[in-house]
C-alpha cells in the first residue's frame, strides 16, 4: 500500500485511464428502456390444405405441438405452447424461458419443422412458415406531406430515395413508406361477357401471369467464345399493356383482356392496413422493430436516413415525426440520469453539512462518479445495456458508495488528531497506511455485507432475474469498485492535501445544531432506558405494527411486476365483432376519432390512427402533458365501454420493448367436452360477468364463433365428369378462383419496373355478389349454354365449427376480464364477486356440466407475478440468513447477531407503511428495496451494538455505555443513512420520464431506512441494555481491554471525548 | 407517532373494504320493433339469355354459286322477299338461278356466305330474326326443378339494371346429363306497347339474371344481430312491460344479415332489436325511439 500512496501520479494516471475506458464503455453501451433479456416467442403457421381443422390436428397438429414443447436451446426450455386451429390454418406459438437466445430458438424451431414436414403433403410443406411472433408494441411513424404536390407525387419522389436504406435496417421488421393512395391496376371482369365467350377468371389470370414472365430464349454462340443471350424482357408496365394481353377461350378462340374487362388504375379500397393523422390519410413512414431488435437503434438509424434524404428532395416536401420511441427513451434515460446526478448532489450536500471543508467533501465525493464510470467497464464486459433498471442501480449506489471514503477519511483524521508537530512525507505516509490498514478489513467486510444480499438474486430465474439482474449487477459493480477507490485514491489525495493542512478536524457548518441534537437524543434515550414499562410497551407496539402491517396492509398492496414509465400517449382500441368490410371499420373509426378530437381538443396534440383489416383499429392520442394522463384515461374509458357489437380497450402506451406479463384480473378456464361445448360455456360465463358489470372488459379466447357462418362448396363430380367426356374441363381451381375474384378480388401479378410497380387485381364489378343467391347464380359459359354456378357445385351456408385452442397440449377455452383504471382499487373485490357468481353458476348447471364432461376452473392470473414475488421472498429470507451468519462471524455471539438483525423488521415497518401511504405498488423493485434495505439498515445496528459491547466489556454500566455509544455514533449513523435516503429521494419521488418504474424501490428504501434508523436509535440500545443487564446478573460479561477498533460497518467520529452524560 | 401512523393506516384501509360498485348506473337503452309475420320466400337466381322467338336459318337447297345478295345483314325483310340468288352449277338444270326467299318477317341477322361463294346442298346461308318477339332462356339446375312449373313468375334483371316481369312458358322435363340442368323458356309479361319497345333495350344474345321467389310463406324475419346465443340455445329479447326477457326461438333460415324464425315468437310481441350494452335477463330497460338513434352508442 505504501508504494501505491507514495506515487500519486501513478495512481492518478491509472485511474484516469480507467475512467476514460469507463467513459468510452459508457458511450458504447446500447441504450434501451429495459434490460437486454427477452422471452422469445416463435410462431409457426401451417395451412391445412384439403384437410379439415380436426383432421389436421389429429394427423399433424398434435405431433407438432408435442415436438415443439420438447425443444431445448442451450438448456433453456419451452415455457408454454399455444395452438390455435382456425378455419384454414393452424397457428402455433412457442414461448421460451426468459434469457433464451432468440435467434437460436428460431433456428431450432425451423429445423424441427423442416424435419417433420418431410412426410407432409407438398401443399402443406410449401405453405409452412416459421418466424418470430412479434409482440413488440413500439414503432416509429413519420409523415411526409407537401402543400404543392399530391401524396402520390410525394411518394414517387421520396420512396426510391429511401427504400434501399430502409431495407438495410437490421433492427426493423420491414420499414416502408406507406402510401394511402397506393394504386393498383383493377381489371374489372364482365361476368356476362366471360360466360358468353366461355372464359373463366383463371384463364385471364394465367394469361396475365404468362405475359408477365420474361422468357429465356437461350444463347447464341457467335465466333469463338462469344455468347449472346436471348431473352424476352417483361413488357407489362401499365393498363394498356394489360388490356392487350390475349386470352384463349374454352371455345378455341382468342380475345384481348380489354374486350372482356374494364381496366383502370384505382386506389385499393380493400387495403388491409391504413394510417391517418388527425383524421386525414397520410403518407407514413412506418417501422416496427423485429423481435429482439433494439427499438432505439432502429429509430435512430431511420431518422438518420430521413435526415440524409431531406437535402435530396424538393423543398416543398416536409416531414413530421409523429411517433419516435427514441425520443421517449432518451427522455426517460435522461430523467433517470438526472436522478443519479441529483442523488449524488444530495449525498455531497449531506457530507458537507456533517463534515464541513469543501476539500474533504470533494475527496469523498469523487468516489461517486468514479465508481459509476468504472462500473461501465464491467457493464460492457457483461453485455449489459444502459436502461432504466441498470441506471436505477447506479442511482441507488450513489448514496451508498460514499460511505467507504468517509470511513477512510475519518480514520485518517483520527490518527492525525494527536499530532502537533509538522510531519515529513514518510511520517505522514506511515500514519495514513496505518489508518487505512485499520479500516481495510471493516470496509471490505461491510462492502461484502452490503453486497452479499444480492447473492440470492443469482438463484432467481426467469422474469425476476431478467428484470432485477441488471439492477443487482449495477449496484454490485459500482459499490465493489467504491471500496477499491476508497482504499486507493482517497488516501493518495489525503497524503497530498495533508502537506499544507493545519486543521485536521474540520467543523460542520451546523455544528451547534448537531451538538444540540446529540444532547436531546442522549436525554431522550436515557429517559427511555430507565423506564422498563415504557420499553415493554414500545416492544409491544412495534411487534403489533409489524404483524398488523404484514397481515392487513401487505395483501392489499396492488401488485405488479414492474411499473410502467410515464407517457403522453394513450391508445383507444376498437374491435367490432361483426364487420365484414374495411369501409365499415373506417366509418366507425372516423366517427370515434372525430368525437375524440372534439372532446379532448384542449388536452391533446394530435391523433394517429391505425386500421388493420375489418375488425381491429387503434386511435392513438398524444397528450400535451403527461399530467393529464390519468384524467383522460378514465374519461375515455367511461365514454367507450364494451357493447355487444364492439369491444373497446384503453391503455397508456410507451415504446417499451420488454414484454412484461400483463395478466388479466380474472381468468376462468373451461376444459373437457367438445370444442362447441367449451365455446358455448365460455360464452355464457362471459355474458354472466359482463351483464353484471363486475368487470367492464371481458374477452374470450378463442373468440366466440357462435354466430359466425361459413360457406361450403362441393363440386358436383358427376356433372363435371360428364362435361369432361365432351372435352370440357372445369376444375375446382376454376370454380374457386372465380368465386374469389367475384367476392374479394384476387391479386394475380405485380407489374412495372424498378421505379414503379403495380399490383394487378382481378375482380368483378362492385356489389355483383352480395348474397349467397348471387354467388349461386354466377354465370358460367359451357358449350353454347350459360349455366349458374349452382349447376356445377352445391353452395351451402353452415355454422362455423367452434375454433380449437390448445395451451400446453391441453384443450381449453378461456374467459379473461379486466377492471377499469378508475376502479383499480376494487380489483380484489371484483374478483371475489366474479368468483362467487361463477361458482353459483357452476352449481346451478352441475348436471349439464357433468353430462358434457366439462370442468370450469378459476386460475390465478397473477401466477407469473406471484412466482416472481415468491422467488424474491426466498431471496429476502436467504439474505437475512446470510447477514445473520456474517454477524455471527463478526461478533462470535448469537445474541448480538440477533440484536443487530432487529433493524430488519423495523425496516419492514417503514417499507410497508411508506408503500401504503404513498399508494405505491408491491413490485419486484420494491421487494428488491427490502433486500437492499436489510444490508443498509443492519449497518446502523452494527455501529451501535459493537461500540456498546466494547464499552460494557471495559467495565461501564450498560445504560451509561448505551447512552455514550449512541451519542457518539449518532452522527455517523445519521450521516450515512441520510446520504442513502436523500440519494433515493429523487427516485422515490418518481421524477423524470421513467421515474414510475423505480419509484417503489425508492419509496421502499427511503421510507424503510427512515423508520429503521429512527427506531434503531432507541430500540437497539434498549434491547442491548436489557440483554447486557441480564448477562451481568448471570455473571457472563467479559472485560475487553483492546482499544476501540473499527469493525464491519462501524464508522467512528473523530471525536473521542464526549460530553458528560446527563 | 406510531399511534397516529396506525390510525392513518386504518383510515386508509376503510375505502378498500367497501363493496364493489355493482351493475350499471343507467338503464340499458333499446330499440324495439313489433313482431309481425310478413311475406317471405326463398330467392333463387340463374343467368338468362335473351333471344328472339323467331330465329330462322335458311340452308341451300341445291349446290351452286352465290350470284347476288339482295338483302345484306341488318336488312328488314318480309316473308317471301328474295334475299339472295344462287346460280345452279349443275348443267342438268341449265345453270338456272335459284331465288332464296325469306321464310319470315324480320331482319337478316347473319350471312354465312359471300358473293360468288360455292355452296352445297344443306349449307347454311343466312338467318332471319324477328327482334320484336323476344324470349329468355335459362338453365335450371336439376336440384331446383321441384320449385317450378309452367306459369310461375320471375323477374329478369338486365345488365343495365332494368327489371322485367317474366313468366315460365316452357320447362323441359328432361335434364341434360352433361350440364345437370333443364332448359326453361320465359316470356315477357307486358303490354303491347311495352313489348314493342323491348327490342330497343334488349338484344339477341344479351345476358342477364332471372330471379324467382320460391317457397312463399309467412314468417317472422329479424335482423341477425337480434339473436342472443347462450346456454347452447338461441334466444331473442322480448320486452315484457319494461323488462327485457329472453325467449327461446328456433331459426329456420339464416341469410347472414337476416334470420327467419320458425318458432318461439308471437305476433305483436315487442322484439328488442338493438341495445347499447349487455343486458341481464329480466333487467329493466329504457325504450329509445328510432329518431334518437344517433345518440345511442350502438
Amino acid at each position: 500500500m505504501q508504494e501505491i500512496y507514495r506515487r500519486p501520479l501513478r495512481v492518478y494516471v491509472l485511474l484516469a485511464l480507467l475512467a476514460m475506458a469507463g467513459i468510452i464503455a459508457g458511450f458504447n453501451l446500447p441504450i434501451s428502456l429495459f434490460p437486454n433479456s427477452s422471452q422469445p416467442m416463435i410462431g409457426v403457421w401451417l395451412r391445412y390444405g384439403d384437410m379439415s381443422a380436426e383432421e389436421f390436428r389429429a394427423v399433424i397438429g398434435s405431433r407438432v405441438e408435442s415436438e415443439l414443447s420438447a425443444i431445448l436451446v442451450d438448456g433453456y426450455r419451452v415455457e408454454h405452447t399455444y395452438s390455435d386451429y382456425r378455419d384454414s390454418q393452424g397457428n402455433f406459438k412457442i414461448q421460451f424461458e426468459w434469457g433464451t437466445n432468440g435467434q437460436k430458438a428460431l433456428r431450432e424451431v425451423q429445423s424441427l419443422i423442416n424435419s417433420l414436414s418431410g412426410t407432409w403433403p407438398e401443399e402443406l410443406r410449401n405453405s409452412s412458415q416459421v418466424g418470430f411472433w412479434n409482440e413488440n408494441s413500439g414503432f416509429l411513424a413519420v409523415s411526409f406531406y407537401s402543400s404543392k404536390r399530391s401524396l402520390e407525387e410525394v411518394y414517387d419522389i421520396v420512396n426510391p430515395l429511401m427504400k434501399p436504406g430502409l431495407a438495410a435496417i437490421a433492427d426493423s421488421d420491414g420499414a416502408a413508406l406507406w402510401n394511402p393512395q397506393e394504386k393498383s391496376i383493377e381489371v374489372s371482369l364482365d361476368p356476362e361477357k366471360l360466360a358468353s365467350f366461355q372464359i373463366f377468371p383463371s384463364d385471364v389470370e394465367n394469361a396475365i401471369v404468362n405475359a408477365n414472365r420474361g422468357v429465356n430464349g437461350g444463347s447464341l454462340e457467335v465466333g469463338e467464345g462469344n455468347h449472346l443471350n436471348i431473352f424476352f424482357p417483361r413488357v407489362l408496365k401499365g393498363t394498356e399493356d394489360i388490356g392487350n394481353i390475349m386470352v384463349s377461350t374454352r371455345a378455341g378462340r382468342s380475345m384481348q383482356v380489354k374486350d372482356i374487362a374494364t381496366i383502370r388504375l384505382a386506389v385499393d379500397k380493400k387495403s388491409v392496413q391504413s394510417f391517418k393523422t388527425n383524421g386525414v390519410s397520410s403518407l407514413i413512414l412506418f417501422a416496427s422493430p423485429r423481435a429482439g431488435g433494439n427499438i432505439k437503434r432502429m429509430s435512430d438509424d431511420i431518422m438518420a436516413i430521413v435526415e440524409k434524404t431531406k437535402p435530396l428532395i424538393p423543398a416543398d416536401i416536409e416531414y413530421k415525426v409523429l411517433v419516435n420511441p427514441s425520443e421517449f427513451i432518451n427522455a426517460s434515460i435522461s430523467g433517470v440520469l438526472r436522478e443519479v446526478g441529483l442523488a449524488a448532489l444530495l449525498a455531497v450536500i449531506v457530507l458537507f453539512i456533517f463534515i464541513g471543508s469543501l476539500k474533504n467533501v470533494i475527496t469523498a465525493a469523487i468516489e461517486i462518479p468514479l465508481s459509476m464510470v468504472l462500473a461501465f467497464i464491467f457493464m460492457k464486459l457483461f453485455n449489459m445495456n444502459l436502461n432504466l433498471i441498470s441506471l436505477g442501480g447506479l442511482a441507488l449506489s450513489a448514496g451508498m458508495n460514499v460511505d467507504a471514503s468517509v470511513v477512510v477519511m475519518e480514520n485518517i483524521f483520527r490518527h492525525f488528531e494527536g499530532v502537533t508537530k509538522k510531519l515529513n512525507v514518510d511520517e505522514r505516509l506511515a500514519l495514513i497506511v496505518k489508518a487505512v490498514n485499520e479500516v481495510k478489513a471493516p470496509i471490505i467486510s461491510s462492502t461484502v455485507a452490503s453486497l452479499v444480499v444480492f447473492i440470492p438474486l443469482i438463484a432467481t430465474h426467469g422474469l425476476t432475474n431478467a428484470i432485477l439482474g441488471d439492477l443487482a449487477k449495477a449496484v454490485v459493480f459500482s459499490h465493489a469498485l467504491s471500496a477499491v477507490v476508497a482504499l486507493v485514491l482517497v488516501p493518495t489525495i489525503r497524503l497530498q492535501l495533508l502537506s499544507g493542512e493545519t486543521q485536521f478536524h474540520p467543523k460542520s457548518p451546523i455544528e451547534g445544531t448537531l451538538t444540540g441534537l446529540e444532547n436531546i437524543y442522549s436525554k431522550a434515550l436515557n429517559y427511555f432506558l430507565l423506564r422498563k414499562k415504557l420499553q415493554i410497551l414500545s416492544y409491544g407496539l412495534v411487534a403489533a405494527l409489524v404483524v398488523g402491517l404484514t397481515v392487513l396492509v401487505l395483501p392489499r398492496l396492488p401488485k405488479e411486476i414492474v411499473g410502467r414509465p410515464e407517457t403522453d400517449w394513450i391508445i383507444l382500441g376498437i374491435q367490432p365483432q361483426n364487420f365484414t368490410e374495411p369501409a365499415q371499420l373506417t366509418n366507425l373509426v372516423e366517427k370515434i376519432e372525430f368525437e375524440v378530437l372534439q372532446k379532448y381538443d384542449s388536452d391533446m396534440q394530435y391523433t394517429f390512427t391505425q386500421l388493420h383489416g375489418v375488425n381491429d383499429a387503434q386511435v392513438m392520442i398524444r397528450l400535451k402533458t403527461k399530467k393529464n394522463m390519468d384524467r383522460v384515461w378514465k374519461s375515455i374509458e367511461a365514454d367507450y365501454t364494451n357493447t355487444p357489437e364492439t369491444n373497446f380497450w384503453v391503455q397508456p402506451w410507451n415504446p417499451s420493448e420488454l414484454k412484461i406479463p400483463n395478466p388479466p384480473h380474472l381468468r376462468v378456464e373451461v376444459r373437457g367436452g367438445t370444442a362447441s361445448d367449451r365455446s358455448l360455456t365460455a360464452h355464457d360465463l362471459r355474458l354472466l360477468i359482463q351483464e353484471e358489470n363486475i368487470f367492464p372488459s371481458v374477452s374470450e379466447k378463442p373468440n366466440f364463433a357462435g354466430k359466425d357462418k361459413a360457406i361450403i362448396v362441393n363440386p358436383l363430380r358427376r356433372t363435371l365428369f360428364e362435361l369432361a367426356k365432351t372435352d370440357t374441363l372445369v376444375s375446382d381451381y376454376d370454380l374457386g378462383s372465380m368465386m374469389r375474384v367475384a367476392t374479394q378480388g384476387k391479386v394475380v401479378a405485380e407489374i412495372g419496373d424498378q421505379l414503379k410497380t403495380y399490383k394487378v387485381q382481378l375482380k368483378y364489378p362492385a356489389h355483383r355478389v352480395s348474397s349467397i343467391a348471387d354467388l349461386k347464380g354466377l354465370p358460367i359459359g359451357i358449350k353454347n349454354k350459360v349455366l349458374p354456378l349452382s349447376a356445377l357445385a352445391t353452395v351451402t351456408q353452415i355454422e362455423k365449427p367452434a375454433p380449437t385452442y390448445i395451451e400446453d397440449q391441453s384443450f381449453v377455452n378461456i374467459v379473461e376480464a379486466r377492471q377499469a383504471e378508475a376502479k383499480k382499487s376494487q380489483i380484489s373485490e371484483s374478483r371475489l364477486l366474479a368468483t362467487s357468481k361463477v361458482e353459483n353458476w357452476k352449481s346451478s348447471n352441475a348436471e349439464v356440466l357433468n353430462k358434457k364432461q366439462l370442468s370450469i376452473k378459476l386460475t390465478d392470473p397473477d401466477v407469473e407475478l406471484n412466482q416472481a414475488i415468491d422467488q424474491l421472498k426466498w431471496a429476502v429470507l436467504l439474505s437475512v440468513v446470510l447477514i445473520f451468519l456474517t454477524m455471527v462471524l463478526q461478533f462470535g455471539d448469537l445474541m448480538h447477531a440477533l440484536l443487530v438483525l432487529i433493524a430488519i423488521p423495523l425496516g419492514i415497518i417503514g417499507v410497508l407503511a411508506s408503500l401504503w401511504i404513498f399508494s405505491s405498488n408491491l413490485s419486484l423493485n420494491s421487494v428488491l428495496g427490502v433486500i437492499l434495505l436489510n444490508g443498509i439498515a443492519v449497518a446502523n445496528s452494527v455501529i451501535l451494538v459493537d461500540f456498546m459491547k466494547r464499552l460494557v466489556d471495559q467495565g461501564r454500566a450498560p445504560v451509561e455505555a448505551a447512552v455514550y455509544a449512541a451519542r457518539v455514533r449518532l452522527r455517523p449513523i445519521v450521516m450515512t443513512s441520510l446520504t442513502t435516503i436523500l440519494g433515493m429521494t429523487p427516485i422515490a419521488l418518481g421524477m423524470g420520464e421513467g421515474g414510475k418504474i423505480l419509484q417503489p424501490l425508492g419509496i421502499a428504501v427511503a421510507g424503510g431506512l427512515w423508520v429503521s434508523m429512527l427506531l434503531t436509535l432507541f430500540l437497539v440500545p434498549s434491547l442491548q441494555v436489557n440483554y447486557m443487564q441480564w448477562k451481568i446478573s448471570r455473571g457472563g460479561v467479559k472485560k475487553d481491554n483492546e482499544a476501540l477498533s473499527m469493525q464491519a460497518g462501524t464508522k467512528m467520529s473523530w471525536r473521542e471525548s464526549s460530553p458528560e452524560l446527563q | 407517532m406510531l399511534l397516529i401512523g396506525t390510525s392513518l393506516l386504518l383510515l386508509q384501509a376503510e375505502p378498500a373494504l367497501a363493496t364493489v360498485e355493482k351493475a350499471f348506473d343507467k338503464k340499458a337503452v333499446v330499440f324495439v320493433t313489433p313482431a309481425t309475420k310478413s311475406d317471405f320466400s326463398d330467392l333463387v337466381q340463374y343467368p338468362a339469355r335473351v333471344r328472339s322467338k323467331i330465329n330462322a336459318w335458311v340452308s341451300a337447297e341445291t349446290a351452286g354459286q352465290v350470284q347476288k345478295i339482295l338483302k345484306p345483314v341488318g336488312s328488314q325483310v318480309h316473308r317471301g322477299d328474295v334475299v339472295l340468288i344462287i346460280k345452279n352449277i349443275d348443267p342438268v338444270f341449265k345453270y338456272a338461278p335459284v331465288k332464296i326467299l325469306a321464310p319470315a318477317d324480320g331482319f337478316i341477322t347473319s350471312l354465312e356466305i359471300d358473293l360468288l361463294t360455292r355452296v352445297d346442298r344443306g349449307d347454311k346461308l343466312f338467318s332471319v330474326t324477328d327482334p320484336s318477339s323476344l324470349v329468355v332462356d335459362t338453365e335450371v339446375p336439376a336440384s331446383d326443378l321441384h320449385f317450378f312449373k309452367i306459369g310461375d313468375k320471375g323477374i329478369l334483371k338486365s345488365q343495365a339494371g332494368q327489371e322485367y316481369h317474366m313468366l315460365i312458358q316452357a320447362l323441359s322435363p328432361a335434364v341434360d346429363i352433361k350440364t345437370g340442368t333443364s332448359n326453361a323458356i320465359l316470356t315477357f309479361v307486358a303490354s303491347k306497347t311495352e313489348l314493342a319497345s323491348l327490342s330497343q333495350n334488349l338484344s339477341q344474345g344479351q345476358l342477364g339474371q332471372v330471379l324467382f321467389h320460391v317457397n312463399p310463406r309467412k314468417s317472422f324475419v329479424l335482423p341477425e344481430s337480434t339473436l342472443v346465443l347462450r346456454g347452447g340455445g338461441t334466444f331473442v329479447r322480448v320486452l315484457t312491460g319494461t323488462k327485457a326477457k329472453l325467449v327461446p326461438v328456433i331459426v329456420s333460415l339464416d341469410l347472414g344479415d337476416k334470420v327467419e324464425i320458425q318458432t318461439g315468437l308471437i305476433d305483436g310481441q315487442q322484439i328488442i332489436t338493438r341495445w347499447n350494452r349487455f343486458i341481464a335477463d329480466g333487467e329493466e330497460v329504457e325504450i329509445q325511439t328510432q329518431d334518437k338513434s344517433d345518440k345511442a352508442q350502438l
